[in-house]
């Protein structure tokens, strides 16, 4: 009986889902993201200069949201620098077929139009433009950014219309 | 002490050994079959979780990174493993080689050191039952960490390009509810069995011990005399067996005590028949014997001598009458209300004894008995002191209550007293002090006779030494009798008139 007993309540005791220690369950998984390369037109010398680099899976438009973040010290070492001003870059596809619209967080004081003191020179443009194009079905860009005077600031930007810089 | 039996006995034992056995097996058994499944389901749900995060890591993470993606490769991991229960979050490796613990809150469960550190060489797991939060008391999470290797980094700003690493917890609480109900139903399943076995052991130890109690009441039955007792032999078991013994036993036993019955019943016959054919013969020798020794004269020494000793054999003769009676049952009361001061007077008058015997008690005192029985007691029991024990000779009577109101009378002398060996058997028949006289004057009868009479009157016949030497014989009858209505059978005065004369044993 009492053997019995000790076992009910053993079995009760143990009942449920029991906690465990750390415990392993193998070795790290080992990357192996499938991506294309993506192409960055980065400037040098006064010139669009494509600059490859790895892409990232799921993410065909990374190269736009790339002009955004600073170039890699090993293109630095070569030359390399961009002329868009560190920022937030996205992308969506909500126009025409091969139409994609860029959006960015910094117009600047003078909005997307080139000129003195505007953030957004030529060749930021022509970046932007080429290196939408460079994407794979891509043939036209948007670019819109917030403009406290129109809500919008919209400019449709062609890689062709920067040829001088390329 | 009825209870103690019944808690104690063959059947609550056997029952309780047998419900024990099942419920240990079914308690085992449902015992190993929750813990291997609990153990599968478990298994089960950590291996797809771990599955699918190390998938999910090493197809998200490329081998090389683009700069500054970080936060790109957290989103897209914490969107794919999401799922209800499920909490993901993706920490940045830092590069110090410290570990990275996700901020509190972030998770259903908190993240130790240890777990993180682990994590940060391999993927680990942990199940952790929450105790501290409210509301999640005792809920269950799988908490896993986990980070990809193989990537490549660039030398001097690695920090651009680290993936980070990810810590999951997932709700186990569906597989918690399903032990329950498995639960639930494992000790439905076990009461069940418990029950079977319960109601197969008791009908499993009836069958054993029905036979055992028929045994049981048939050997009651044989010790209460009654000899014709069998009982019924079923099947070739153990059991069986033992009724055939039994029966065997019994059949054997009946025959023998019916034998001895038989035999001892003719011996009673034909000593009563033997003394009935002498009394008829001795009566007229008795008297021709007493006519030859008057008419001898003084010259009739021996014609003397035969008339005393036909007189001694009339006696024994009316002894062995007497006793043959009380052995066939045939012995009956005459009871009538006597007054125990006229009884003894009377009884000692008779024989001529009243200036030998001292006697005490109230003159008042009545018992319902036989008189002509207590006329007997009373000489048998006078008789013997004055014959073997030394004077004075004092008879007490007195009431005396022992269940009930009842008369004692004590005969007691000054004589050697009755040796040790001798008061257990004193009262048996033709037992005699003193073993070396053969030729005694007594028949050997008179205190058995004198205690018969105390008996049949419900009363007692005791005999002791008393504290200042000699015997002491008691006595005691009780006052009124059960059988009121009594014996009107009076066919035995007679023997008890003669038989009164001479009492002596011991």
């Amino acid at each position: 009986m009492a053997a019995t007993a000790a076992a009910v309540i053993a079995a009760a005791a143990g009942c449920g889902v029991r906690p465990t220690s750390v415990l392993s369950a193998g070795s790290m998984p080992v990357a192996d993201g499938r991506a294309s390369t993506i192409t960055v037109y980065l400037v040098k010398d006064r010139a669009l200069y494509p600059a490859v680099r790895p892409g990232l899976p799921g993410h065909p438009y990374l190269a736009l949201a790339q002009l955004g973040v600073p170039v890699t010290s090993e293109e630095r070492r070569a030359g390399l620098y961009t002329d868009v001003r560190p920022q937030e870059i996205s992308v969506t596809q909500d126009g025409p077929p091969g139409t994609l619209t860029v959006w960015v967080d910094d117009p600047g004081p003078r909005g997307l139009r080139p000129g003195p003191g505007s953030r957004w020179p030529r060749l930021a443009l022509a970046q932007v433009a080429c290196t939408a194009q460079a994407v794979p079905g891509v043939k036209g860009v948007l670019l819109e950014a917030p403009d406290e005077a129109s809500g919008h600031d919209r400019v449709p930007l062609d890689c062709g219309d920067f040829a001088d810089l390329r | 002490m009825r209870l103690l039996r019944r808690v104690t006995g063959l059947r609550i034992r056997l029952v309780a050994a047998f419900t024990v056995v099942a419920l240990l097996a079914s308690v085992l058994a449902s015992g190993i079959s929750y813990v291997l499944l609990r153990r599968v389901m478990l298994q089960r749900t950590q291996d797809a979780v771990l599955t699918q995060i190390r998938n999910t890591l090493a197809q998200q993470i490329p081998e090389q990174m683009p700069p500054d993606t970080e936060l790109l490769i957290a989103d897209q991991v914490q969107r794919v493993l999401s799922a209800p229960g499920r909490t993901v979050v993706a920490v940045p490796v830092p590069l110090d080689g410290s570990a990275p613990v996700p901020p509190p809150g972030s998770l259903d469960v908190p993240v130790s050191r240890d777990f993180a550190r682990r994590a940060t060489h391999g993927v680990v797991f942990q199940r952790i039952v929450v105790k501290s939060r409210p509301g999640l008391e005792g809920h269950p999470y799988l908490l896993v960490g986990a980070r990809a290797t193989g990537y490549s980094t660039t030398v001097d700003e690695p920090q651009r390009t680290t993936p980070p690493m990810v810590f999951v917890s997932v709700s186990l609480s569906r597989e918690a509810a399903d032990l329950r109900s498995l639960t639930r139903a494992l000790v439905v399943a076990d009461a069940a069995a418990l029950l079977a076995a319960l109601l197969l052991a008791l009908l499993a130890t009836r069958g054993v011990l029905r036979p055992v109690r028929r045994l049981g009441a048939a050997a009651r039955a044989l010790g209460d005399g009654r000899l014709s007792t069998r009982v019924r032999v079923r099947g070739h078991d153990e059991l069986a067996d033992l009724a055939h013994t039994y029966n065997h036993a019994a059949a054997a036993l009946e025959r023998t005590v019916t034998e001895l019955r038989a035999m001892e019943a003719a011996s009673r016959r034909f000593v009563a028949d033997v003394s009935h054919e002498l009394r008829t013969p001795l009566t007229s020798m008795i008297a021709m014997t007493d006519v030859l020794a008057e008419e001898a004269g003084d010259d009739g020494g021996a014609a003397r001598l035969v008339a005393e000793e036909t007189r001694r054999l009339g006696g024994l003769v009316e002894h062995l009458i007497e006793i043959s009676r009380f052995d066939a049952g045939a012995a009956a009361l005459v009871l009538d209300d006597v007054n125990v001061a006229e009884a003894v007077a009377g009884t000692l008058s008779a024989r001529g004894w009243p200036g030998r015997v001292a006697v005490e008690g109230p003159a008042d005192l009545f018992v319902r008995a036989d008189p002509r029985r207590l006329d007997v007691i009373v000489a048998n029991l006078v008789g013997n002191a004055l014959k073997h024990g030394g004077p004075p000779v004092t008879l007490r009577f007195g009431p005396e209550r022992r269940d009930e109101p009842g008369v004692v009378v004590t005969v007691a002398d000054r004589g050697p007293g009755i040796p040790d060996d001798l008061l257990g058997v004193v009262f048996d028949r033709f037992v005699k002090a003193e073993a070396a006289r053969s030729r005694s004057e007594g028949s050997g009868l008179g205190l058995s006779i004198a205690k018969e009479n105390a008996v049949l009157h419900g009363g007692t016949l005791e005999a002791a030494n008393g504290p200042d030497g000699g015997a002491v014989f008691t006595l005691w009858l009780p006052a009124r009798h059960d059988d009121e209505d009594g014996d009107e059978d009076g066919g035995d005065g007679k023997g008890g008139a003669d038989g009164s004369e001479d009492g002596e044993d011991a």
